[in-house]
């Protein structure tokens, strides 16, 4: 069977539950007036849980969470305890499959209030289970639907008391991805604050979080380019610390970047001197940009030409999907722009403009554009009018 | 989609009653087949999804209810169920189309068909949806594409729209983009990709939409629009991706790079992925995939979502295929990127870029021009030592390489570099070592030949060697390259004379210069410097003197070079000739035309300055009325638009018809040019157009006017730093004030006397001798009175009836002392206390200097910090100098070096004097011989070089005088050079009198030092006095020291009697002289006269 016909068939019995990819005619933009903190409301719900004993299923109610241990109650009463790193049994939660068919039903009718509401009932209990290994029990199936609803629907209230609420330090990447995703909602939102508090809760320090790095990197990103470059510093340094994550190194250098903007030469000049890069390296081209911001940051001597080439090496060896590469190529422009190198500087800040619209450096790039009157022609010859470079301009 | 049972069941029952059975092969079968069993075979096969096996029972089924009776109620609502059954016949057509190998174009025509009834019979069916859908699909598989996307868009029309919810219609504009996408139709899915786009909240489905419309962009060759897209390329998904989008971003690139629009092809460089990114991108999205079907799985092991992801891999695979059948692009696309670096002057990507080339890929077809593009990058971003190693590997490594000259060529540069960065002497001796190695090996032959003797040129005279410059190429001018070629006869010999005569040139050896470039044009009249060359041999001949050849030179430079960049230069030399030859009207055409060649400010404002020059000197000299009134018409035109120039024009006409004086005129267009310029040229220099105002406005008897002039360009620019011309106004009002009050005065007593003194107006008009006399005793009345009785008909015997001329002067000058200003340091007062209430620092300096100047200072600091230096003109540094030596004279220093720093033509000479003055007093007579060395040679015309000469020599004798053993070497040396310096003075036959006298005198004095053993140098030191005293008897300051300087010396060697008479004696003569009262050693004389 050829493809195109192989499509043609299974088109017909395809059918796939996706709340993002949703084009939504009814407006969702406008506040929810029932948009409030729901921790309350299930603050006496227990988990149910199911695991399986000799081919029998068992039935646990989460009873406590201490530390990292979450301790059920068994149904002959006893207390059984699970800690974050056991794998010994499998947990499921209770009568699961037909719990979530509600929800699905209300999608299916492109319901998403009336799934939400189904999506309380089962979500709110397993905050606590979070700290469970996926292999043990994966809450985060549940979980990223819920927060995936809660974001199109725009319920930053209880989004944000929701996270909070999560253990996210012992949480594995899928639900920090999850809280991420909240963090940035809220950041682009304006509401920094609150994203700063959840990226805080985040520790990236076992094999199972290195992966939520990334999202973690875009928030701080957000906040960094929001002017909070002091209040996200511990956190990059804190987070580049664990140098087992191999986005440590990315870590690392904002947190350096951070320190120049602060002021803070001295420490960003010893810490740079502990960085070890190769030119293939993904975090090479921000190490050479902050390289670069290091040469600018002496008040007494602006080295341009130094920064440039450095910032150049950056953007040559860096890829351009890179977040940081429209910043690199602003402080490019600002530099050629210092030397007098006007056609360069325009040309990157086209560029900016054309490439990353939506960066804040696209603006600030277009209003750095200067128009070149005249480009002068160099011959072999003495120049005539040296004097003149200054003064050619028209009067009328 | 399942046979519903219940609708087969009723229609059996039907059926069987009402229609018999047909016959037929599978289609036999059916006929022959009860409809019971027909129904259950029927429902077997398409519940097993056989529905090519169950077409011919369905079609059976169809026939049998379509022949039934219409009227009769119940077969109605079997009819109305037919649907079911089109549906499924249809789709076993395409069961059969596909199990056939999906060639026979007549069965998806049939299922078009079996869908089409379904949809046309059945538009509220529950069948439509899907057969809909199914059409498209149809067609889809026919590649009739436009149809498949209008077939599916009746879904997102009503009535069908209302039967889908809000996600399907969605997935299916997704599945139209898809469809369009795959078929490549850009024009067609265009709309589709927009609404995919703006509707969109998947950043994979936007990536997706903005690829399309940027290849439908790419397509149409419309690449702004495709710019409009570019913001999503930065998501790195599936359809970032796409080989086929960025094999597009390539061509794009190439498009325009090869259209010359490099930037924008920049942009489209930048955004290809490599081959090698694409496919790691690829492998992580197909393991991102697995995962994501591994976690479905753990759920629910039949979730149609595991197919959905299954399809997404195969897509993917099916991009890593297109992607790994592409030739490796890294190469060409960095080369591609860094050649356009390099066109967009980002010099520093471009190094990094054919740097990182040359590296990665050093056995690439391409690898000697990635060498040597790095070379020159790396010169352009001065990373001078890497540029010096790949040039160096270069040379090592293609022994027969295209570019071996353009390297050794790159490695002078890198000497040169280096040595303008370092300032260090052996730098440069090995810049022009290398760079003379390079000519002598490659002469001619080499094409960069010519841009050595460039670099060699323009090095030294940069470094103000012009010696060496001139000696050097002169023996390349006689020499033979390797290969025995002479270099005269050579392209080479062109650059050669060019630097040869710049050099002349700078040591204002302009005869020497004019010769060289006269050859040089002659033999290269369409070489590299053939323009140039012809307007430097213009401006030599005009340096030498020679203003024939000048003028000519020039004038057929303008014939030649008619659009020429230095055609306002030429237009202004020939402007000055004409001057100097009196041609006015020649000059002025000349000057005119200055402004209309040139963008340079300068030499507009110079030519607007030097024709009011002109016309000031010429009021001066010529009277001719007639004259005039030629100028005059010349420059205002036969239809001026200005009343002044109406007036103007009108006046001469008149002047000329009555022959009155007229220079008056010329003075009032000096002031209309000046105006006119001011007008023309704002940003022009407007405050020497109000000084050339303001000596107008004297000149004309209008000295009140000249003072307000100046007063309003000393309050409106005197805070330019620059603007020398304000100093000029400040350090000259007070004499302007004096004088002219004083002329004023004497001139309206002198004509009121005229008035009531009738035998003083017959003197003056009939009596030349008496006139004379009297304005000889009388200097303070204004000469043009004079002028006027001499030359104005006006003022002749009619003057005896008719006194209105006599009272129009008197109304004139009455007017002017009437609004004349307040005293000067009245009116200096006023303006420093507006400038310091303005903060107006630069010109509150200016006006305390002013104060100074004209004995009333204001209490001022003491010192004076860097940055009050900055805000000094050149003019008021020397005054700061002036006030800081006394207590500081480092502060002096300072403020003489922040003067010299600034490069004005003005008043540096002023700096210069000042600062050699001042090394002189304090004993640093190194310091102020190098000073005095540097007025000497930079400002050889002006009047006080003489001055310059005597203090270099006065340095040297102090030098001499400051060695404890004057028989020293370095004694000898300091004596010589001083008696070389008075010497001459005495051999610049411009510089007779004071100048001569005082170099007499010192030399006299330097022979009679020390040594008086020594009779040769006694003899001269007489020899000097003598020639002082006796041949410059009136200068005053010089001959009594000169006498007294003789006297001592013969008293010092024991003098015989006679000798002791002679000198009594030229000492009486001198008491005796009334006039010698003057000299300040009079009574010095006097007194040891009495003594011998």
């Amino acid at each position: 069977m050829n493809m195109k016909h192989s499509k043609i068939l299974t088109v017909v019995f395809a059918i796939g539950v996706c709340f993002t990819a949703f084009a939504q005619d009814k407006s969702s933009d406008a506040i929810k007036t029932d948009d409030r903190s729901y921790v309350k409301d299930f603050i006496n719900e227990k988990a149910e849980l199911v695991y399986r004993v000799d081919k029998q299923d068992n039935v646990a109610t989460f009873k406590e969470l201490s530390g990292r241990t979450v301790i059920l109650k068994t149904a002959l009463g006893t207390d059984m305890e699970v800690s974050h790193d056991s794998t010994r049994d499998k947990f499921f939660l209770k009568d699961g499959a037909n719990k979530w068919r509600a929800v699905r039903t209300y999608l299916m009718k492109d319901d998403t209030e009336g799934a939400i509401k189904e999506m309380r009932k089962i979500v709110y209990p397993l905050i606590p289970l979070v700290v469970l290994n996926k292999n043990t029990f994966d809450a985060s199936e549940y979980i990223d639907q819920f927060i995936s609803a809660l974001l199109e629907t725009k319920r930053y209230v209880e989004l944000t008391d929701f996270v909070k609420e999560l253990p996210l330090g012992a949480a594995e990447e899928s639900i920090i991805n999850n809280a991420t995703d909240v963090a940035l909602a809220l950041a682009n939102n304006g509401n920094t604050k609150d994203a700063l508090a959840i990226v805080s809760k985040i520790e990236l320090k076992e094999k199972t979080q290195f992966n939520a790095s990334e999202g973690v990197l875009k928030v701080l990103a957000v906040l960094r380019n929001k002017g909070m470059k002091s209040d996200v510093y511990m956190l990059y340094a804190k987070f580049g610390a664990v140098s087992e994550n191999p986005h440590a190194q990315q870590f690392k250098l904002w947190s350096i970047y951070c320190d120049i903007a602060m002021g803070n030469r001295t420490s960003a000049e010893l810490a740079l001197k502990k960085v070890k890069m190769k030119q293939s390296d993904t975090a090479f081209s921000l190490y050479k940009m902050i390289m670069g911001d290091y040469v600018l940051s002496d008040a007494k001597n602006k080295d341009h030409k130094r920064a440039l080439s450095s910032y150049s090496e950056g953007i040559v060896f860096g890829k351009f999907t890179e977040e940081w590469m429209s910043e690199l190529l602003y402080k490019t422009g600002m530099s050629y722009k210092a030397i007098g190198n006007f056609v360069a500087s325009n040309e990157i800040f086209e560029q900016i403009k054309a490439i990353y619209s939506d960066s804040p450096f696209a603006e600030k790039g277009a209003k750095e554009i200067v128009k070149i009157e005249k480009k002068k022609v160099v011959d072999k010859g003495m120049s005539h009018d040296d004097d003149d470079d200054d003064d050619d301009d028209d009067d009328e | 989609m399942k046979f519903k049972k219940y609708i087969l069941t009723k229609t059996a029952m039907l059926v069987v009653a009402m229609v018999a059975f047909s016959n037929g092969t599978y289609a036999q079968e059916a006929v022959n087949m009860s409809t019971t069993m027909l129904k259950d075979e029927a429902s077997n096969l398409a519940n097993q999804k056989r529905y090519l096996e169950a077409r011919p029972f369905i079609a059976e089924l169809i026939k049998r209810i379509e022949g039934l009776d219409a009227d009769d109620k119940s077969v109605a609502d079997l009819r109305n169920s037919l649907d079911q059954f089109y549906y499924f016949e249809a789709y076993g057509y395409l069961q059969e189309y596909d199990a056939s190998g999906s060639t026979n174009k007549a069965l998806v025509a049939k299922a078009i068909d079996g869908f089409s009834k379904v949809i046309e019979k059945y538009p509220q069916g529950e069948f439509v949806v899907e057969s809909i859908k199914m059409k498209a699909n149809c067609y889809e598989a026919i590649d009739q594409f436009e149809k498949a996307v209008e077939t599916r868009g009746m879904l997102l029309k009503k009535p069908f729209v209302a039967m889908i919810t809000a996600k399907e219609r969605y997935e299916l504009v997704k599945r139209i983009c898809e469809s369009l996408f795959n078929s490549r139709k850009w024009k067609l899915g265009k709309p589709w990709f927009e609404r995919l786009l703006s509707n969109s909240k998947n950043i994979d489905d936007k990536v997706f939409a903005a690829s399309a419309l940027i290849q439908g962009s790419f397509a149409e060759r419309n690449f702004e629009e495709a710019k409009k897209y570019i913001p999503y390329m930065v998501h790195n998904n599936i359809a970032r991706n796409d080989p086929a989008l960025n094999v597009e971003f390539i061509k794009a690139g190439d498009f325009l790079a090869n259209s010359g629009k490099v930037s924008d092809a920049t942009v489209f460089y930048n955004l290809v992925l490599g081959k090698e990114a694409m496919i790691a991108n690829f492998e992580k999205f197909i393991e991102i995939e697995k995962n994501k079907i591994a976690e479905i799985k753990k759920y629910n092991s039949k979730s149609p979502l595991i197919v959905d992801h299954n399809n997404k891999i195969k897509t993917i695979e099916s991009f890593l295929k297109a992607a790994r059948s592409l030739p490796s692009l890294t190469a060409d696309m960095m080369a591609r990127n860094a050649a356009n670096f390099m066109r967009t002057e980002r010099n520093y990507e471009s190094f990094w870029a054919y740097y990182q080339l040359m590296k990665k890929f050093p056995e690439h077809q391409n690898i000697e021009d990635f060498y040597f593009a790095s070379i020159v990058c790396a010169l352009n971003v001065d990373k001078l030592d890497v540029m010096y190693e790949i040039s160096n590997e270069y040379l090592e490594k293609f022994k027969e390489g295209g570019y071996r000259k353009d390297v050794e060529m790159g490695i002078v540069q890198y000497h040169l570099k280096k040595a303008t960065s370092s300032k260090k002497k052996e730098d440069y001796k090995e810049f022009f070592a290398k760079a003379k190695k390079f000519l002598d090996d490659n002469g001619p032959e080499a094409g960069q030949s010519r841009d050595v003797i460039f670099l060699l040129g323009k090095t030294w005279f940069d470094m103000k060697n012009y010696k060496e410059l001139i000696r050097t190429f002169n023996t390349y001018l006689k020499k033979k390259d390797s290969d025995g070629n002479l270099f005269d006869e050579s392209i080479l010999c062109e650059s050669l004379m060019y630097w040869v005569g710049m050099g002349y040139m700078a040591t204002s050896d302009f005869e020497k210069a004019m010769k060289i470039f006269s050859k040089m044009v002659e033999r290269f009249p369409v070489g590299l410097y053939a323009e140039d060359g012809a307007y430097r041999k213009g401006v030599a001949a005009f340096g030498a003197g020679k203003f024939e050849v000048a003028r000519d030179t020039l004038e057929s430079f303008i014939e030649t070079f008619p659009k020429s960049s230095l055609r306002g230069e030429v237009e202004f030399f020939l402007g000055d000739i004409y001057a100097n030859n009196n041609n006015i009207e020649k000059a002025l055409k000349h000057y005119l035309e200055v402004e209309n060649h040139t963008k340079g400010r300068t030499f507009t404002d110079n030519a607007y300055i030097q024709t009011a020059k002109l016309l000031h000197n010429t009021a001066e000299q010529m009277q001719d009325a007639k004259d005039i009134k030629k100028i005059v018409d010349f420059y205002v035109g036969e239809n001026p638009k200005e009343d002044s120039l109406k007036s103007l024009k009108e006046d001469a006409a008149k002047y000329a018809k009555l022959d009155r004086p007229a220079n008056s005129l010329l003075l009032r267009l000096e002031i209309a040019v000046m105006d006119s310029y001011i007008k023309k040229h704002p940003k022009g220099n407007l405050s020497e157009a109000s000084y050339n105002r303001a000596k107008a406005f004297e000149k004309l008897g209008k000295p009140a006017d000249a003072l307000l002039e100046f007063e309003h360009a000393i309050s409106k620019y005197g805070s330019n730093v620059k603007d020398d011309a304000i100093d000029r106004m400040i350090l000259e009002y007070k004499k302007i004030y004096e004088q002219n009050h004083k002329k004023l005065v004497a001139s309206v007593k002198f004509l009121e006397e005229l008035k009531n003194n009738r035998q003083l107006l017959e003197d003056m008009v009939g009596v030349p001798a008496k006139r004379y006399r009297y304005f000889q005793e009388n200097p303070n009345i204004d000469l043009q009175l004079y002028e006027s009785f001499k030359r104005d008909r006006r003022f002749g015997v009619n003057l005896y009836d008719d006194k209105t001329p006599i009272d129009e002067l008197l109304s004139g000058y009455n007017a002017q002392l009437k609004k004349y200003p307040a005293k000067p340091v009245d009116v200096f007062t006023k303006l420093f206390e507006e400038a310091q209430s303005k903060k107006d620092v630069v010109l509150g300096y200016r006006l305390m200097m002013g104060l100074d100047f004209i004995g009333n200072p204001v209490k001022t600091k003491k010192s004076f910090s860097d940055e009050d230096l900055k805000k000094a003109s050149v003019r008021t540094l020397v005054w700061i100098g002036s006030l800081s030596k006394k207590i500081n004279p480092n502060a002096a220093r300072k403020a003489y070096e922040e003067g010299r720093k600034r490069e004005e033509f003005e008043y540096e000479v002023d700096i210069l004097f000042a600062h050699a003055e001042l090394e002189l007093e304090q004993g640093n007579f190194k310091k102020s011989l190098e000073l005095y060395t540097a007025i000497e040679n930079e400002f050889p015309s002006d009047e006080r070089a003489a001055r310059a000469v005597i203090l270099k020599g006065d340095s040297n004798a102090k030098l001499y005088e400051a060695q404890k053993s004057k028989k020293s070497e370095e004694a000898q040396k300091y004596f010589k050079a001083a008696v070389k310096e008075y010497e001459s003075v005495l051999r610049s036959p411009n510089w007779r009198g004071d100048a001569y006298a005082e170099a007499l005198y010192k030399l006299g004095k330097l022979m009679s030092k020390g040594d008086f053993s020594n009779q040769e140098k006694i003899n001269k030191a007489v020899m000097y006095y003598e020639r002082c005293y006796l041949g410059y008897a009136s200068c005053y300051d010089w001959t009594g020291k000169a006498l007294l300087g003789e006297v001592e010396l013969k008293q010092s060697l024991n003098m015989d009697k006679q000798t002791k008479d002679e000198l009594k004696n030229r000492c009486r003569e001198f008491v005796e002289n009334a006039l010698n009262k003057s000299s300040p050693e009079y009574s010095d004389v006097k007194r040891k006269m009495e003594t011998l």
